[in-house]
């Protein structure tokens, strides 16, 4: 489904998916993101009525997109701290097998 | 005179592979030789990989540097080549990284970081994205900075696909804006992502649009590009090959009846190529029966089972092999002893990787030489053949099958990392299967009752019939003619002997031809040693050095063992100073050297940072040992 057909998502400022948490940013290219209210791809710049701000309260993993780093609690507020930008996870494309190799 | 060189950045899994895959068929398309060869980080995921292709309407002997091209689809590739970028040359970039610094990318060696700190620091800059294109336009290099974002989002919107396809097209809108700056025509562009992703239009229809969105920002911001004149190949029927795959097709080509593997870089695309490709058309027989005759490939659960698997499938009399690394082919150590006691053909094809250990496990070495000519306990004598490039490993292959069964014996073909992932192209007459056949050597198909499976003969070669078709003994242990094992003194130098012989047989029917190889002129001064991959940066360098008048001939070794010591020293007690040119730090070829004519090589030049070794290396090298009067020069170039 395209996008123009659910409506409801739109350009907008700083609310926007690149800080919001059912927002997923690719792992290697984050001005791209899965949106997991959605289910689709977004470009960060996106944003719709379900926008929920970022925060590190819960005690599970986070996604630092600065060091592209899976976080603990403790580690996440560290570098939320030190102004990088962290999310719940990260969204991993599925192709992306098709470019690694064995080690 | 066309010759370039260009190299495209990016995170691990985010588009490099495909990229440079793309462009080497662009390249092959418009009628140029090319070479190209990707670099790749050992985390499997997001650290930076790079791809380095060289182009050119002459003969493409090794890739150089600088280059005339980067397309830097991170900030982290921006940073890493800001070094290996021609003064001539232009900077494909995104505008969104320009804020990004060296000293924040996590991904980024932290000894990288630190030296860039300190370099951009002594220029009183930080090592920012922005500084970095300061200091190359400061050179006067071009820089073209990308809207990435908005592109992509031009993209989506006219295409309508989700944005998911969308992502995947990152890499093209960058190569296509290179490739467009180097004056290939558009056409050539589509072509070659048909060629790359024709049988998936859900990938391609995106990725074409990228490429013109790419292309049409280009034109409008920079100008409409001259054409560049096609090369001398243009509408030939060219094959484009890896190490890895051109090995595979030897093997499939060669009568291969079972291979096995461990998954290990940068051997196991050879095994997986062989799978792929196992089911082959035989006129006159039946499709039906095709599976009867197709290749088993099989994945084992470690390289001592690999190997032991593999030597079972050649004493039922099929035509087997095993493919490793360093780390892998240390376990099969063992089994190697053992296929040299039971006298089993069986060919290991060892692409070398960066040691020691792990090491570096997806970079450049040359360390398993001795390694290999020494492996297995005991006196263990067996072939041991390395090749300098596509066409050699493709011959080598089918020679090495041919010599396996030919002497019953373990034959190893040295290859490496530098050859397993570096892509070529080919004319059909270089590659003709029919000029060696496959020869399987003293073969009995229906033994007697008193069939002696290591009759002592004079050439040390004992008649072989497959295990099943009639009672005999094959073991590790020390054996009489027929194969039980046996203890006694007269048996055990008999057999000591007959091993010695069949050892003597082969040095004597492999020809010296094939053993080793002069190139250049045989009264030249100067003489490189060398062995496998460096070939051809060697040959190239031969030719700079020729052009600065300084004459250079290269001895290139095939034949590892048995050592070609009479032919070596022939050539080498000629010359007046002789270099070793090897990447490894003991200087493998040159103590074998020693070893084998009691010649000591003096000079060395050497290539220890596991990067390929160019061609600029070895001119730099043999003249610093020319003008300094140095002894070993180290080179350090790549990235």
């Amino acid at each position: 489904m395209s996008l123009a057909s659910r409506g409801s998502l739109k350009l907008s400022g700083k609310a926007s998916c690149a800080s919001c948490w059912n927002w997923l940013p690719h792992v290697h290219y984050p001005f791209i993101g899965y949106c997991s209210i959605w289910r689709v791809t977004t470009f960060d710049d996106y944003y719709c009525l379900n926008y929920e701000p970022v925060s590190v309260s819960g005690d599970r993993f986070y996604w630092c997109s600065t060091c592209k780093l899976r976080l603990t609690r403790d580690d996440a507020i560290i570098h939320w701290n030190g102004n990088h930008r962290i999310f719940r996870a990260a969204y991993v494309d599925p192709d992306v097998r098709e470019e690694l190799y064995e080690g | 005179m066309v010759d370039l060189n260009l190299i495209i950045g990016g995170p691990q899994g985010g588009g490099v592979e495909s990229a440079g895959q793309v462009v080497v068929k662009a390249i092959v398309l418009k009628g140029f030789n090319v070479l190209g060869t990707r670099e790749y980080h050992s985390n499997i995921m997001g650290a930076h990989s790079y791809y380095h292709v060289r182009f050119s309407d002459g003969i493409v002997r090794a890739l150089r540097l600088p280059v005339e091209s980067i397309v830097a689809l991170d900030a982290e590739s921006v940073l890493t080549h800001i070094n290996d970028l021609s003064e001539r040359g232009f900077l494909v970039y995104d505008i969104d990284t320009l804020s990004q610094d060296a000293t924040r990318i996590a991904s980024m060696e932290p000894s990288l970081r630190r030296r860039l700190r300190n370099t951009f620091n002594s220029l009183g800059l930080n090592p920012t994205v922005a500084n970095a294109i300061k200091i190359l336009e400061e050179k006067g290099v071009k820089t073209i900075g990308l809207p990435l974002k908005d592109l992509l989002k031009k993209v989506s919107a006219e295409i309508g696909a989700p944005i998911a396809s969308i992502a995947k097209t990152v890499n093209v809108i960058g190569i296509a804006s290179s490739l467009y700056m180097l004056g290939f025509e558009p056409e050539y562009i589509s072509k070659a992502l048909e060629l790359q992703f024709g049988n998936r239009p859900k990938i391609l229809k995106p990725n074409i649009t990228a490429a013109s969105i790419a292309i049409e920002y280009i034109e409008s911001n920079y100008g409409k590009r001259p054409i560049l004149q096609d090369g001398p190949h243009k509408g030939k029927r060219r094959m484009i090959t890896s190490g890895n795959e051109i090995v595979a097709m030897a093997k499939i080509i060669g009568g291969l009846s079972f291979e096995t593997f461990y998954p290990i870089t940068p051997a196991s695309d050879e095994a997986f190529h062989i799978e792929e490709n196992k089911y082959i058309e035989v006129e006159g027989v039946e499709r039906d029966s095709i599976d009867k005759l197709s290749i088993v490939v099989l994945q084992t659960e470690d390289e001592i089972s690999a190997i032991n698997m593999a030597i079972g499938a050649a004493l039922t009399g099929s035509r087997a092999a095993t493919s490793t690394s360093g780390p892998g082919f240390s376990l099969m150590n063992e089994a190697i002893s053992m296929a040299v006691e039971a006298e089993v053909p069986i060919l290991i094809s060892l692409w070398m990787r960066a040691g020691p250990s792990t090491g570096i496990a997806t970079r450049e070495g040359q360390q398993d030489l001795l390694h290999s000519i020494f492996s297995g306990h005991g006196d263990t004598p067996k072939i041991v053949i390395a090749s300098g490039d596509h066409i050699e490993a493709f011959y080598d292959t089918l020679k090495a099958m041919n010599w396996a069964e030919e002497f019953q014996t373990p034959v190893i073909h040295l290859l490496d990392k530098y050859l397993a992932s570096t892509i070529t192209v080919l004319d059909e007459p270089e590659i003709d299967p029919s000029i060696v056949d496959i020869r399987r050597g003293k073969r009995v198909e229906s033994p007697g009752d008193n069939y002696k499976r290591y009759e002592i003969t004079e050439d040390g070669l004992s008649p072989m019939a497959p295990l099943g078709s009639t009672t005999m003994i094959v073991s590790s242990l020390e054996h009489d003619e027929y194969g039980f094992a046996s203890e006694d003194p007269i048996d055990r130098e008999e057999m000591m002997k007959k091993r010695i012989r069949k050892f003597e047989t082969i040095a004597k029917s492999i020809p010296e031809s094939e053993k080793l190889v002069l190139h250049g002129d045989i009264d030249a001064r100067i003489t490189i040693i060398s062995f496998g991959s460096t070939k051809q940066a060697i040959l190239g360098a031969i030719e700079e050095l020729e052009k600065r008048g300084i004459k250079v001939n290269f001895l290139q070794f095939r034949i590892l063992s048995p050592f070609p010591s009479s032919s070596a020293l022939d050539v080498l007690s000629r010359s007046e100073r002789i270099i070793s040119v090897e990447s490894n730090a003991m200087g493998q070829l040159s103590l074998l050297v020693r070893a084998h004519t009691g010649v000591n090589i003096e000079y060395s030049i050497r290539k220890l940072n596991a990067r390929p070794l160019y061609d600029i290396d070895i001119v730099y090298g043999v003249e610093r040992i020319i003008k300094d009067n140095v002894k070993s020069v180290v080179v350090s170039s790549g990235s």
